[in-house]
């Protein structure tokens, strides 16, 4: 596939610049390769953070749901959908900001706020339920901490998957049109200089012919 | 003296001993064979809810378990059946009985009302329908279907239940609870007033008894009292709750007195905790000797595996007061029974419910409470 050439004049200037444009396209190609390689280094990193996190979360709710199920048995469905009726929900709120991470991108960063009162109550009838249920409730907590990260880590994920993306179509870009669109510009412009230097040269020697003809007659 | 022991004055007359236990004891036999046998029980662990529903159908939970439609069984509605037939076990004893013992066994089946009160005030402040919420009500004594009903019906508010219930003991007690509390939100504080309340006339109930039947009742309630107290401390002490708070959260005491409790939730560590009750422990009987000196064994367990003691500590006083006295002409074979039937529909419930989950057997099995050797 020939690439388009660039409407410039066929001047030795504008072919230096041209040569100049290319040698600059190309070191800029370079750079975002390296870029990219690092962005896939950390996506990498961070593919495994999340990994590592999904499974512990998988851990926590088991144990949690493991421990609803044993409060489940000892107390009874009845009185659990009972208690489940007052229980006040866990209260938390998600901070988002965000902070640099590679390459200097921002990454969004999440924080789990949980309110907690000043005074600590019992959430459950003390007489009524096990300890069970307040085990299950931490766990659940914790796991919402989990949640929370994941939540992050995917945000960071997606964006240096933009990013990625993005230096992607910028390399493609440059190796694919930008550089051949030079090179089929230099490689007109050397020609268009050639043949003005070829005709140059003929002209030289018509010159010189026509000279050397007027000195004989 | 042999009159005490052998008589009751009772409506004016003197009644003999035997003959206050004349009606009672053999109805209690006979509902005490109708319990399922412990092996019977366990070979339970892992059938499918409509094995275990035929194999209640041909027991004493037969009338309740009939009643259930065949394609709507699960766990919640087996559990209801359970409760019914535990509720009509015992309001049957308190047919057959008379006197204080007719008192101690109605001040026992009060615990089943104030759990329905706090269903209504749950139930009302969840605003859930009244169909859905009367599910979770067993009616008993005076808070019938159709009150109950109407209660949820006409209930906007906490409020409004309290105004219906104002006409029951109950209705004072929340008000007077609310008095103290400015916030009406706050059920745990009225349920803790509601729990206490029972206890305490269950204690004075037992405390009317004369005799070996005093000391049985006092000794069954105390133990239960004790070790709902022991576990109110040692929950409270891991949630991190203060002790003043933990103060408003205790029952009426037993063997533990306040200051003994008061020394406790001051102990630094767990295995202190212990060692503190077990020092009181050794002026009680061999059963809680036994049940502190395994939790000091234990210290290093998890609060799941005290709570298990402590929630077979009334069972194992009932039996010892089996061993220890006569097994007829006194409460203890009352009580021993009604613990029993408890412990077996507290097992079925484990049963069943992690049959329905598909719980392993292992798991099911380690949860059950079982007397002595199983």
């Amino acid at each position: 596939m020939s690439a388009e050439k660039l409407e410039v004049r066929p001047t030795r200037l504008e072919l230096l610049r041209l040569r100049r444009r290319k040698a600059l396209a190309e070191g800029i190609a370079d750079i975002l390769q390296k870029d990219l390689e690092t962005l896939i280094v950390a996506l990498i990193k961070h593919r495994q953070r999340a990994h590592t996190l999904r499974n512990l979360l998988n851990e926590q709710m088991n144990n949690a749901y493991s421990l609803f199920a044993e409060t489940e048995m000892i107390i009874g469905t009845m009185k659990l959908r009972e208690i489940s009726l007052y229980a006040s929900p866990i209260e938390f709120n998600v901070k988002v900001s965000t902070a640099p991470g590679v390459l200097g991108i921002p990454f969004p960063y999440f924080h789990c706020i949980k309110e907690e009162s000043t005074v600590h109550k019992p959430r459950f009838n003390l007489i009524e339920t096990p300890t069970q249920l307040d085990e299950m409730v931490s766990k659940v907590e914790d796991a919402l901490n989990y949640v929370v990260k994941l939540a992050e880590l995917t945000a960071v994920i997606r964006e240096i998957l933009e990013v990625i993306s993005l230096k992607r179509r910028q390399i493609n870009r440059i190796r694919f049109k930008i550089i051949p669109q030079l090179e089929a510009t230099i490689r007109y412009v050397e020609l268009i200089l050639e043949e003005i230097e070829r005709q140059d040269a003929i002209r030289v020697r018509v010159i010189q012919r026509k000279r050397k003809e007027r000195e004989v007659e | 003296m042999l009159r005490d022991a052998l008589n009751i004055k009772l409506g004016g007359k003197i009644t003999p001993k035997p003959l206050r236990y004349s009606v009672i004891m053999p109805r209690v036999a006979i509902e005490n064979l109708k319990l399922i046998e412990v092996d019977d029980l366990i070979s339970l662990i892992g059938k499918d809810l409509e094995t275990i529903r035929c194999v209640l159908a041909n027991s004493s939970y037969e009338e309740h378990i009939s009643a259930l439609a065949p394609d709507k069984i699960d766990s919640f509605s087996i559990e209801r059946a359970l409760l019914q037939n535990y509720v009509e076990t015992h309001k049957k004893l308190v047919k057959f009985s008379s006197g204080n013992i007719k008192n101690l066994l109605l001040a026992f089946l009060k615990k089943f009302e104030v759990s329905n009160v706090k269903a209504l005030l749950r139930a009302v402040k969840a605003e859930i329908p009244v169909d859905e919420a009367i599910r979770h009500i067993v009616p008993v004594g005076s808070l019938d279907e159709n009150r109950c009903l109407s209660i949820l019906a006409e209930s906007k508010g906490i409020s409004d239940v309290i105004n219906f219930l104002s006409s029951l003991e109950y209705g004072l007690i929340v008000k007077s609870a609310l008095s103290r509390h400015e916030r009406i939100e706050d059920l745990m504080r009225l349920e803790v007033e509601l729990d206490k309340s029972v206890y305490q006339e269950m204690l004075e109930s037992a405390e009317r008894l004369k005799g070996a039947d005093k000391k049985i009742s006092k000794d069954i309630i105390g133990i239960e009292l004790d070790a709902i107290n022991v576990r109110i401390i040692l929950k409270c002490k891991t949630l991190g709750i203060t002790r003043e708070l933990i103060k408003d959260y205790l029952m009426p005491t037993a063997l533990f007195d306040e200051d003994t409790l008061e020394e406790v939730t001051k102990a630094a560590s767990t295995k202190a905790m212990i060692s503190c009750l077990l020092n009181v422990a050794e002026a009680g009987n061999a059963v809680y000797k036994n049940i502190f000196t395994q939790m000091l064994k234990e210290c290093e367990a998890p609060l799941s595996r005290f709570e298990a003691i402590l929630d077979k500590a009334p069972l194992n006083m009932s039996l010892y007061m089996l061993k220890k006295h006569t097994r007829y002409y006194n409460i203890g074979f009352v009580l021993a029974f009604l613990n029993l039937k408890w412990m077996e529909i507290k097992n079925l419930r484990c049963i069943i419910n992690g049959s329905e989950r598909k719980i392993p057997p292992s798991q099911v099995r380690k949860l059950l409470v079982l007397p002595g050797e199983w």
